[in-house]
């Protein structure tokens, strides 16, 4: 069963949506809600983004016209926009612009070769994690006394599998692994990705 | 496209001046606003310019009153309060500093860039 007509009362207009049209009006509200979660003037901003809305299919369909469908719908929401929430986005740009940039490493699984003891998996994982990367050291050694061979060969498959994370500007890599590892591993790598270089 | 990822913080940036410099030259509501806006670097939309009105209001540097309309409900119209006039005043300044300063600085003369 399908809903045909559901009214709606968005500020002080009165307008009417057919089911798929009003899902798709609720979950921007939503979202929109959900942005300016912090927002002191969320009420009225979300006043104000209703009779937009509202003016705009009324303005797009005429005052009697009676029902807006999802096309109708759509084309109003683009015109009004994706709500930004310029208070927390404007007073301290560089700061949400910085953390964001390293969340957004936080997330990548990479060797870290600057200040490395060999390849810098442990490193990777430790900021995968967000923990100091002594716990992760330690952790490695006695899965490496535990298991015998095993805990070396996960991280040598870790070694020719990860992504090596781009060195910081002015910084040489300092992992200690052999010059001779390095090359072979270096080697392996480029069977892995031929189309990288 | 590396080109606009340095300008779109500009634009961001300078929004707010704009707006206020819309605000400043006459009481306008909404739609007049984005109507002056389209077109140009700054074009915006509701969800974003109805958050900045109200953080520019809660800096009391714009005020608004309502006014009835014949068509649809009473509408905002948005003024600029006396530190609003201020804080725009010591932006039009700033600007031209800035603007004094790039020119001060020289530009690359066309024709002589690498690409």
């Amino acid at each position: 069963m399908k809903r045909i007509s559901i009214t709606v009362s968005l500020n002080r207009s009165t307008i009417s949506l057919d089911e798929a049209s009003f899902l798709r009006l609720e979950s921007y509200l939503d979202d929109a809600a959900r942005t300016l979660a912090q927002n002191p003037d969320r009420q009225e901003i979300m006043t104000d983004l209703e009779q937009a809305i509202a003016d705009r299919c009324v303005h797009r369909l005429g005052a009697h016209r009676p029902v807006v469908t999802l096309t109708e719908l759509e084309a109003v929401l683009a015109e009004v926009g994706e709500v930004r929430d310029v208070a927390t986005d404007t007073i301290a740009p560089e700061t949400t612009y910085g953390s964001r940039e390293s969340n957004s490493n936080a997330r990548r699984l990479e060797q870290l070769n600057e200040g490395a003891i060999l390849s810098g998996i442990c490193a990777g994982v430790a900021r995968y994690f967000d923990i100091d990367v002594i716990w992760v050291r330690i952790i490695m050694v006695v899965m490496t006394v535990l298991s015998g061979f095993t805990a070396i060969l996960i991280y040598a498959l870790l070694m020719l599998l990860l992504p090596i994370a781009p060195a910081p500007a002015g910084s040489p890599p300092l992992g200690k692994v052999p010059t001779k590892i390095r090359e072979a591993t270096a080697y392996v790598r480029s069977f892995f990705e031929p189309a990288k270089t | 496209m590396l080109i606009d990822t340095k300008l779109a913080p500009l634009r961001k940036g300078l929004l707010e001046f704009v707006v206020l410099r819309i605000v400043g030259g006459d009481q306008v509501y909404v739609p007049d606003i984005l109507k002056r806006l389209a077109g140009t670097e700054f074009a915006t939309q509701e969800g974003t310019l109805y958050p900045l009105l109200s953080k520019l209001r809660r800096e009391q540097l714009v005020d608004y009153e309502w006014r009835e309309s014949e068509l649809g409900p009473p509408r905002k119209y948005y003024r600029l309060t006396e530190a609003g006039l201020q804080q725009l005043a010591l932006l039009e300044d700033y600007w031209q500093r800035i603007n004094q300063t790039l020119t001060r600085l020289g530009s690359v003369q066309t024709g002589n860039s690498h690409t």
